[in-house]
């Protein structure tokens, strides 16, 4: 069976102002002095669409740390990709935004941590809030498909009805309601960020609610934290199926968080083309199809709806890949979640906020890390 | 809208895209930002001479009103 992907996620550097708690990065990042340039990356968006890819989002870090970002998203649509912009929005001027757009950008992606200053700015490690609100209000006079995206937790969920508002305020277009997805540096501060599931009950029927009132002016995405679902996500469509990340030196990805996973070791497109990495690639063939799966994945009806879930999960709850996604009701290790869940039964439970594990910034360290141990420096409070 | 060449039409949108068929690439080709509603279907209409304007009329509706809805038009 051939797959073809559809949208290609590159994260142009691991450069970042903010240093947010749930950071999807990985906990070894790469420095500025390992980040292709202007033309790698121009190259690879041309792989890229002739492999079948329509879809570019730059992100990070955050792509705009890159003084090229207007030359990549020239680029991209040069190579005939539809262009996405994940920005935390910090420092752009007016200007700017009006050179990104000319260069036809097709779709930003503002984030937003809270919809108050002092929930957003504890949760990012410094004062961005102020900034973002500046901005997305200036967005909407530029003719591009504007999203807003802001990730929900235990500690701001009670003000999801306020950030509907703020979405409202700002003219959006699509409003992405995302819980926090437990990896990275997210996986770290699971115990103070993991909701209870009396809120994610009351965040649904928020969202339906608002959904109903905007129907025709704003679309609400809402992804639910898999922890308290009774199967586990197709994690990105399945694995190696549609979707592929490139990461700042150019390793290819199935997904944002897969390096955690050691057996595995991924190519990278200064050594080889990327159709290779798609289609031959030891990495990318892993967990195609369903001979790599154990019970009761194996013999399980929903195997081709969610390919036995996400496998960098199973491999940070059990130590194996190949096992059941510990979200999974049929997991033999949903024990394991289900501690977790039960350490946060109110929504002060878990560790006080003043543990916060914060993202380091890759800037900080020399320019080859030594990987898997995160630089003990970017740890602790603010 | 973009041309995949393995889906032909298909109208890329933040984060999905929808595949485009019958007259559905011809539709949005018109909503070029300048035409009217009303012109739109009029130059459907003369196109698709062989068939009822008023069908024709009230499936562009339709089909624009769920384009709407995924966020990916306005009506000015």
């Amino acid at each position: 069976m051939t797959f073809v992907p559809r949208a290609l996620i590159a994260e142009v550097t691991h450069r970042c102002p903010l240093r947010c708690v749930y950071c999807s990065n990985p906990l070894e990042m790469r420095s500025r002095s390992e980040e292709l340039s202007t033309e790698e990356w121009q190259r690879v968006f041309g792989e890229a669409a002739a492999l079948g890819v329509l879809q570019l989002h730059l992100t990070g870090g955050e792509p705009l740390a890159r003084p090229d970002a207007e030359q990549l998203v020239k680029s991209g649509r040069a190579a005939g990709l539809y262009v996405n912009l994940i920005t935390s929005g910090i420092g752009l001027a007016e200007a700017r935004l009006e050179a990104l757009v000319a260069a036809g950008l097709d779709h930003i992606q503002l984030s937003f941590q809270d919809s108050e200053q002092a929930g957003a700015d504890e949760i990012a490690g410094t004062r961005a809030h102020a900034a973002k609100l500046e901005l997305g209000h200036r967005i909407r006079k530029h003719r591009i498909a504007f999203t807003m995206n802001i990730v929900v937790h235990r500690r701001n969920l009670a003000r999801l009805p306020q950030m509907i508002a703020l979405a409202e305020e700002l003219q959006v277009d699509k409003l992405e309601v995302a819980n926090v997805q437990y990896y990275g540096w997210a996986f770290e501060n699971r115990s103070q960020l993991l909701p209870t599931r009396e809120q994610v009950r009351e965040s649904v029927a928020i969202v339906d609610a608002a959904r109903e009132r905007l129907k025709g002016r704003m679309r609400i995405d809402c992804v639910l934290p898999d922890y308290y679902a009774r199967y586990p996500k197709p994690c990105m469509g399945g694995w190696g199926q549609g979707l592929m990340l490139i990461d700042p030196s150019g390793v290819v990805l199935p997904c944002h968080a897969a390096r955690v996973i050691p057996s595995l070791s991924f190519d990278d497109v200064r050594s080889k083309p990327l159709r290779w990495i798609w289609e031959e690639s030891r990495a990318f063939q892993r967990f195609r199809g369903d001979d790599w799966m154990q019970e009761p994945c194996r013999s399980c009806e929903r195997k081709t709806r969610d390919f036995g879930g996400c496998r960098c999960q199973a491999f940070l709850y059990t130590g194996d890949p190949d096992a059941t996604d510990p979200v999974c009701s049929l997991a033999p290790k949903r024990g394991l979640i289900d501690a977790v869940i039960a350490n946060v039964a109110t929504p002060e439970g878990g560790d006080p906020a003043s543990n916060w594990v914060y993202r380091i910034n890759p800037s900080n360290l020399p320019a080859r890390a030594p990987l898997g141990v995160p630089s003990p420096s970017g740890r602790g409070s603010v | 809208m973009s041309q995949a060449a393995d889906l032909g039409p298909v109208l890329l949108l933040p984060e999905s895209m929808l595949r485009l068929t019958g007259p559905g690439p011809r539709i949005v080709e018109l909503c070029d930002g300048r035409r009217s509603l009303d012109e739109v279907i009029a130059a459907l209409q003369s196109e698709f001479s062989g068939a009822d304007p008023e069908m024709i009329r009230s499936e562009v509706v339709a089909f624009l009103a769920s384009l709407q809805e995924r966020r990916a038009l306005d009506f000015a």
